[in-house]
């Protein structure tokens, strides 16, 4: 709007009708609203629009005042804004007005005020700014949208772009990797096109096999630089395989290419892969991927010749007799067989093949001892003979000869006998052929032989059979420190190591092993109730690790043993509650024994003080089973402890020489025989002997004999004779009632010595079964019989004579004991 | 099911091989020992594969091949090679022969390389 008021009179019209008539019609048609109101705000016009606008009829609307369309307008701050205008000024101002129907419309009013005639009129140009509004919002709006979708857009780029960076910087870490990786493989990769023509991107390692760069050189001339063939070869393969586009072909040339190539030395393995590259327009390259495998061939001989030299020490040891009688025998052919043969005077035939023959035999032989080195020359020599025979000239026996002195054969043991030298010593091969005895077959010969030798000769030959058979007795706990060892570290208690000391002595180990076996319970509930953990000992102010010590001590007959710990001690108590509880004896007594003898009852079955029964012991038989074995033995024991402090077994054992035969007195032989000589009188021989006086043992240098006269030697623990003398009458009598049949004279003549033979050593013999000490030790030769004519003497020299003469009612016999020396 | 000529000088070889090849259906219309029988014999019976054995006396496994291929260029030919004969066998196939067979044959290896050449080219 202008800011000059406009009169009509400025309108170009010619009558004053036409102009009102054309100020009619834009009001008219104008889409704005346009109103007059007078002072009180009524309304005085209205156009069309304004009644279209507010929905209110033309009348109606007259009848109206512009505070009922619109509240915001009161006439007072009216007035007061309409003064600070002032004539002529529009006010324009954006409110609210209300239709008919209630709805309400944001405007925008331009008022001007106009006086007519004195009368004041504001004249209200109203438009609606919703739809203007709107408009503009939405076009802010799209603006805005705008913004933000280039926004966007914009920040969508950036991120692309920073991504697209991201996945190079990505790209060009993996290719590192990758590279790092092929570089780091220990395997050289290369490739070449159709030129041969190493690429430039290969593995750091095919530097390091080819000593520097190869990337522009040919490939067939950096495998094998040395061998023209070779290269050819390749060339043509390669060739082959570029152009010719049938790929299976291409499978069966890639098998022809070497797979074993020698590069500096190196052993290097190659595989060729082809590389078909996406689309058939790019090149098609071949990849060579090589392996250094100098080192794992390296590997693989050393394992191998390791694994031939065990065999060979497994060979020597288990064969060892073999194997020194094959040594044996090869060095007797290489020095002394060979010249017989080539001097035998066969013919060159007959000898060649005899020598082949050998040769071949031993080859088999060390082939079996796993010899590799002198298999190796044996095979080379063989060969070699081979080849002579088969030349179309035969060879002379001095060519043979000649092989054979050149080769220098004898040395060819030496290599591998050196290395079995060194592995299981020298003395190994020096022993004589090694012969195995058990124990039990000593043990036998042990008996044997003190049956039949005489104290005196047992007394120098046990000594040396026991030497192979007896341990000391040290070595029978040998196992024992070791033992304490793994249950030191299996129940976590630190033990000082275990040491066997004190005295030793040679013994039977059959007689003692069952005992120091059954020691095996004292140790481990030393470990397992005795020795405390770490902790405790620390609390307990003592050393932090356990002590058990054991100590020998031989004395007299007796051998002494010390096992002790410093650990908890028994705890008298527990065991005490313990009894009670297993029943092994009842409250009453338990209170009234001692400590002691409470401390014994561990050796009882079934006892143990510990709750738990932990897997290593409380199962309570251990300590009784050491009971048994030291009763048997004949040994004691008896046991210390202080609580606290630790404990400690004092065990003895009696030393049995089972070289201790049994002796027995002559004197007590020969009452024993006398006595059953008299039975035999008396109940089988139905005499009556006179027994009236006690017999009569009389130790005598010399001794009288007649009659029939019986001797018998006694070898073994007892040696002697035993001489039986039987007056003739009695053997007359005796031979008719020890016969069977009825004899006639010259019978009984003839069986009388024979019969008195018999009697004395069925005499002799039951005897000796009386005396089981006797009977094991000694062995009875047979009976030597001499018809005495008249009365003779008998004498041994140096030693006593024990003899008796019992009377019968038919005669005497006299019963006697001639002992060899025990010096 | 294929008709099979086997040519090796070595007898063993060739009582071998018939084995094999018979044994997994195929018929052995005949056996040669020399190159010059070989190439009378594929005449004669006109057989769907040949082995030869590249290592033979007077004519070798390659003459062979070039004189079966002369008279029948369709001939398909599996060679047989002992170890470390990678350039006979290269020259073999260069002369036409359509794979090889490394000694000591095993059925396995041998039954497959010669269906493989029979499917592919028969």
């Amino acid at each position: 709007m202008s800011k000059e008021p406009m009169t009509i009179d400025h309108c170009i019209c010619n009558t004053m009708e036409e102009a009102l008539r054309l100020v009619e019609l834009t009001l008219d048609q104008t889409t704005d609203s346009v109103y007059w109101i007078d002072s009180n705000g009524g309304f005085v016009y209205v156009n069309p629009a304004a009644c279209d606008t507010l929905g209110y009829s033309r009348d109606e609307l007259l009848t109206m005042t512009v505070q009922d369309i619109d509240p915001n307008l009161p006439l007072d701050t009216w007035a007061k804004a309409w003064g600070e205008l002032g004539e002529g000024r529009t006010l324009r101002r954006e409110s609210c007005h209300r239709t008919k129907d209630g709805r309400s419309l944001p405007v925008e009013l331009l008022v001007n005020r106009l006086e007519i005639d004195g009368r004041e009129y504001n004249c209200f140009v109203v438009h609606e700014i919703s739809g203007c509004n709107q408009g503009q919002k939405h076009v802010r709006g799209l603006n805005e949208e705008i913004e933000l979708q280039v926004a966007r857009r914009t920040s969508a780029l950036l991120e692309e772009i920073e991504g697209r960076e991201r996945i190079e910087t990505a790209l060009l870490d993996e290719k590192e990797k990758i590279q790092t990786i092929l570089d780091n493989a220990g395997q050289g990769f290369l490739t070449f096109g159709p030129d041969l023509k190493i690429d430039l991107d290969c593995s750091e390692e095919c530097r390091k096999l080819f000593d520097g760069e190869i990337w522009g050189r040919l490939f067939p001339e950096l495998a094998f630089p040395n061998d023209d063939n070779q290269q050819e070869f390749l060339n043509s393969i390669f060739e082959d395989i570029f152009k010719n586009s049938d790929l299976g072909m291409h499978e069966i040339f890639l098998s022809l290419l070497p797979l074993e190539i020698c590069i500096n030395g190196k052993h290097v393995h190659a595989e060729y892969k082809e590389i078909l590259p996406p689309g058939d327009s790019q090149e098609r390259k071949l990849m060579v991927v090589l392996t250094d495998i100098t080192e794992t061939l390296q590997l693989r001989n050393q394992i191998e010749e390791e694994r031939n030299l065990l065999r060979m020490v497994v060979k020597a040891v288990t064969s060892y007799n073999e194997l020194v009688e094959s040594a044996r025998d090869y060095i007797l052919f290489c020095q002394v067989q060979v010249s017989q043969i080539l001097d035998s005077g066969k013919t060159t035939e007959d000898i060649t093949y005899e020598i082949f023959r050998m040769i071949h035999t031993f080859k088999g032989m060390f082939s079996q001892l796993d010899f590799v080195y002198a298999v190796s020359r044996l095979h080379d020599l063989e060969s070699q003979i081979r080849q002579l025979r088969a030349q179309p000239e035969k060879p002379t026996v001095d060519d043979i000869r000649k092989l054979m002195t050149t080769s220098g054969m004898e040395e060819w043991l030496e290599k591998d006998m050196r290395m079995l030298k060194d592995i299981l010593g020298e003395k190994f091969f020096s022993r004589e052929e090694v012969l195995d005895i058990t124990p039990s077959q000593l043990a036998d010969i042990e008996q044997i032989v003190m049956i039949l030798l005489s104290p005196a000769e047992n007394k120098q030959l046990l000594p040396k059979l026991r030497q192979l058979r007896y341990r000391s007795f040290k070595s029978l706990l040998r196992n024992y420190p070791e033992f304490i060892r793994c249950l030191s570290e299996r129940l976590q208690k630190p033990v000082k190591p275990l040491v066997i000391e004190g005295d030793d002595i040679t013994v039977d180990p059959d007689r003692y092993r069952d005992f120091t076996k059954s020691l095996v319970h004292v140790f481990r509930n030393m470990m397992d109730h005795g020795i405390e953990s770490e902790v405790e000992r620390a609390e307990a102010g003592k050393s932090e690790e356990g002590n058990i010590e054991c100590r020998l001590r031989v004395e007299d007959s007796s051998i002494f043993l010390k096992i002790s710990d410093d650990g908890n001690g028994i705890d008298v108590n527990r065991v005490r509650e313990k009894a009670i509880e297993m029943g092994i004896c009842n409250k009453g007594r338990a209170q009234g024994m001692s400590d002691d003898e409470i401390i014994e009852l561990i050796f009882v079955d079934e006892m143990s003080t510990k709750d738990d029964t932990t897997d290593l012991s409380g199962r309570g038989i251990g300590l009784s089973a050491v009971k048994q074995e030291l009763t048997r033995l004949g040994g004691q024991i008896s046991i210390r402890t202080s609580p606290g402090e630790g404990t400690a077994y004092y065990f003895s054992l009696p030393i049995v020489d089972t070289a201790n035969i049994p002796e027995v007195s002559p004197e007590s032989v020969v009452r024993q025989v006398i006595s059953r000589a008299t039975e035999l009188m008396r109940d089988e021989m139905e005499l009556v002997v006179d027994d009236s006086k006690e017999c009569k043992i009389v130790k005598t240098d010399k001794l009288m004999v007649e009659g029939i006269v019986v001797l018998i030697n006694i070898k073994g623990s007892l040696s002697g004779m035993l001489v039986m003398t039987f007056e003739d009458k009695l053997a007359q009598c005796l031979v008719h009632r020890f016969a069977m049949d009825e004899l006639t004279p010259e019978e009984a003549e003839e069986h009388i010595s024979d019969a008195m033979a018999e009697i004395a050593n069925i005499v002799l013999g039951n005897s000796l079964d009386v005396l089981p000490e006797l009977s094991n030790w000694v062995t009875i030769a047979t009976p030597t019989t001499i018809k005495a004519e008249g009365k003779h003497v008998l004498g041994f020299a140096g030693s006593d004579i024990w003899t008796s003469r019992i009377d019968t009612e038919k005669g005497y016999f006299t019963l006697s004991l001639l002992p060899s020396g025990n010096t | 099911m294929a008709k099979i000529l086997i040519v090796d000088d070595s007898k063993m070889m060739r009582k071998n091989l018939k084995k094999i090849l018979v044994q997994s259906g195929h018929e052995v219309v005949e056996e040669a020992a020399t190159g010059m029988e070989a190439c009378s014999a594929y005449d004669l019976h006109k057989p769907d594969l040949v082995t030869i054995d590249i290592n033979m006396p007077e004519m070798n496994g390659i003459e062979t091949v070039k004189r079966i291929l002369e008279s029948d260029p369709g001939a398909l030919i599996v060679m047989i090679s002992a170890h470390n004969e990678q350039s006979r066998v290269y020259q073999a196939i260069k002369a036409g022969a359509k794979n090889y067979i490394v000694k000591p044959v095993r059925a396995d290896k041998v039954i497959f390389v010669v269906e493989q050449v029979l499917s592919q080219y028969g």
